[in-house]
């Protein structure tokens, strides 16, 4: 998704702005004249002032150019739907991997994925099997990472 | 000379070079399949690494990136698509090659070439290092605030197209390195409640987000790799070569030396290097006229430069903590995980660190030339594995590498937004790489401006009290001024051209 470059610089100074009023509660140092607040107030207006030229761009080198744009991908639904779909995953792995562990999760989520890609069947089974038992082997027992074992705890 | 001897111990261990075979052949690998960038292959190799003592955690990182640069350069060769943005300046030249039947002097070129680049920004590295250290040891926060900005301030101007975009995303950077307790006064700001963030936002997974997620999110989105194998046998890659290293002595200088200056600038990385030294090589030749149609010359200058560049940029980031290229913005990371702060007094506490780092330099590059040819041999096979297995996977290790670093999911909920983040970003043209420079130097660049204007009471001129702290301030207020002007300049001109088209 392309969006035309003043509404980019319509959303910095919506960011700088914000910036400035969660700031304001932040507390004083005594006796000192510079607090917590002076830096990101700083930053924040920096980035109001890249938006108010971001707006001034948008708008004096593509006049004509719509608010948002949808490149080619985007229009596949296919292709859109694989962008969904990893990010679905990844959201879905973050809730579910410490009840159900990591190795249930982490096959599913890239059987899932790669069946999506049109992975021939047969390959996408041993590719996600093959590559969690690996990652949970190397990862897990190697290196000690503590992946959640969830309900496979009984094999443990 | 006992730190160097200490550093030979330390490097000469078995485990540390079985870990530099297994990041060479892993570099290799990321190098060779294009969409995969250097920079992604460190972020993966971090929460390996991070287990690891600081000597081979360091020679792994080192490895992978020698070899992911030189390999990005035998589908760049071979299938005219870069392995890595740093091949992208001499892919069509070297296409051309192979078109022309000479596929194997390019591939020749290039692991001879990269390697010799590697080994000169080597020794650049070792020589300039320890004299800026010297000179670093008299700095003050007045000198340490210039040097960020100017670091800054490269990043945005010279190493980007659009220095407005890469602007706006340096300045996200540094807002979100304020998140967490505030160095001064120990306030925890915008961290709405979440104790995770009291801390800051957890750098690596951050960055495994904006590197390695967005770019996997952008594949998934086009996964078909189109890339097809021309058939070719591929006969003896050094045939030839002594002829050329004696006619072009000058292009491999003149590439080394401008892809080491390029590397040691902070924010400007490889990929630049070679796009300079390619433009240079061009405009100086004899024969430019045969640019473009598959002639060596430009690619000697680009390959030798993109190498060099990546033992230079350790120069600021070992010696001021500025980082050289979005690498070395990694790295810096990971001194600070190791408690090897980088800083001039590393080169004091710590010297047989630094030693241990550039032997691993060293045998990284001489390494590159049997497993290059190794690579070139298997060129077939490894381009062969096809992305729509590969994208997946990848997913899985960034989310496990993340999960690492913090050993809660609350590593993957930053890795996941800051690819989000970074893939409209970049789907924007805005690049993310100055986004990293901001967030790896925006502790840095607060606590010095704060300590700073605490000493100077707010008296502005106190910044150009000394020496040293004018020559680096007035440099960076010329870059500035140079820039806005440029800017105006570009404005107007797009406006006019506006004008006249409409």
């Amino acid at each position: 998704m392309r969006v035309n470059e003043a509404v980019i610089g319509v959303l910095l100074i919506v960011l700088a702005v914000a910036v400035f009023l969660a700031t304001a509660s932040f507390p004083r140092i005594p006796g000192q004249p510079y607090g917590p607040d002076l830096f990101p107030r700083l930053v924040g207006a920096l980035l109001g002032l890249a938006g108010v030229m971001m707006i001034i761009r948008g708008v004096a080198m593509t006049p004509r150019r719509p608010l948002v744009e949808f490149p080619e991908w985007a229009r596949s639904h296919r292709a859109a739907g694989a962008i969904v779909l990893a990010l679905a995953s990844v959201i879905a792995y973050i809730l579910v991997s410490d009840t159900v562990g990591f190795v249930i999760s982490a096959a599913v989520m890239l059987l899932v994925l790669m069946l999506y890609l049109r992975v021939r069947p047969h390959v996408a089974v041993i590719a996600s099997v093959a590559t969690t038992l690996m990652v949970e082997y190397g990862f897990g027992s190697l290196m000690r990472i503590p992946l959640p074992r969830g309900l496979l705890v009984v094999f443990a | 000379m006992g730190a160097v001897g200490q550093a030979f111990g330390l490097i000469l261990d078995v485990n540390v070079l079985l870990t530099i075979l297994g990041s060479a052949i892993f570099g290799i690998l990321v190098g060779a399949i294009p969409g995969l960038t250097a920079t992604m292959a460190t972020a993966l190799l971090v929460p390996v690494t991070f287990f690891m003592p600081p000597v081979p955690a360091l020679a792994a990182i080192v490895t992978a990136t020698a070899m992911a640069i030189f390999a990005g350069d035998i589908p760049s060769t071979l299938l005219r698509m870069p392995g890595t943005p740093a091949s992208a300046a001499y892919t069509d030249e070297a296409f051309a090659m192979t078109r022309k039947g000479q596929a194997e002097l390019a591939l020749g070129v290039n692991v001879i070439y990269s390697a010799v680049g590697g080994l000169f920004g080597t020794v650049v590295l070792m020589v300039a290092a320890p004299v800026l250290a010297d000179l670093a040891l008299g700095f003050s926060s007045f000198e340490y605030f210039w040097l960020a900005c100017l670091g800054l301030t490269c990043g945005v101007f010279i190493a980007s197209l659009t220095p407005l975009a890469a602007m706006v995303s340096l300045l996200l950077g540094l807002l979100v390195a304020t998140v967490g307790f505030d160095a001064i006064s120990g306030y925890p700001r915008f961290t709405f409640g979440v104790t995770d963030l009291m801390s800051g936002v957890s750098f690596i997974p951050a960055m495994i987000g904006l590197f390695a997620v967005s770019e996997v999110l952008r594949g998934m989105a086009d996964p078909d790799n189109a890339a097809t194998m021309p058939q070719q046998r591929i006969g003896n890659i050094f045939k030839g070569l002594g002829a050329i290293t004696r006619r072009y002595w000058p292009n491999i200088l003149r590439g080394n030396a401008i892809g080491t200056v390029v590397g040691a600038l902070p924010g400007a990385g490889a990929d630049i290097a070679a796009w300079v030294a390619y433009a240079v090589s061009k405009k100086f030749s004899k024969e430019p006229e045969k640019f473009g149609t598959g002639h060596v010359e430009g690619i000697i200058d680009a390959t030798s430069a993109n190498n060099s560049s990546l033992g230079a940029a350790w120069i600021p980031a070992l010696v001021f903590g500025i980082p050289g290229d979005s690498i070395t913005a990694i790295v810096i990371g990971v001194l600070y995980m190791k408690g090897m702060n980088p800083g001039p007094t590393v080169f004091i506490q710590n010297p047989q660190l630094i030693y241990a780092v550039f032997m691993a330099f060293i045998v990284a590059n001489i390494l590159m030339v049997p497993l290059g040819l190794a690579a070139i041999r298997g060129a077939t096979y490894i381009l062969r594995v096809p992305r729509r297995v590969l994208l997946p996977i990848i997913l899985l290790f960034c989310m496990v590498g993340s999960f690492a670093i913090t050993s809660s999911v609350y590593g993957i909920i930053i890795m996941l937004a800051a690819g989000v983040v970074g893939w409209i970003m970049e789907e924007n043209g805005i690049p993310v790489a100055p986004a990293i420079l901001g967030l790896v130097l925006g502790e840095l660049l607060e606590q010095t401006f704060m300590t700073s204007m605490i000493k100077a009471e707010g008296n502005l001129l106190a910044f150009f009290d000394r020496p040293l702290s004018v020559v680096l301030g007035v440099l960076t207020i010329l870059v500035w001024l140079f820039a806005g002007l440029n800017a105006i300049r570009t404005l107007i001109r797009s406006r006019k051209e506006a004008a006249a088209a409409g």
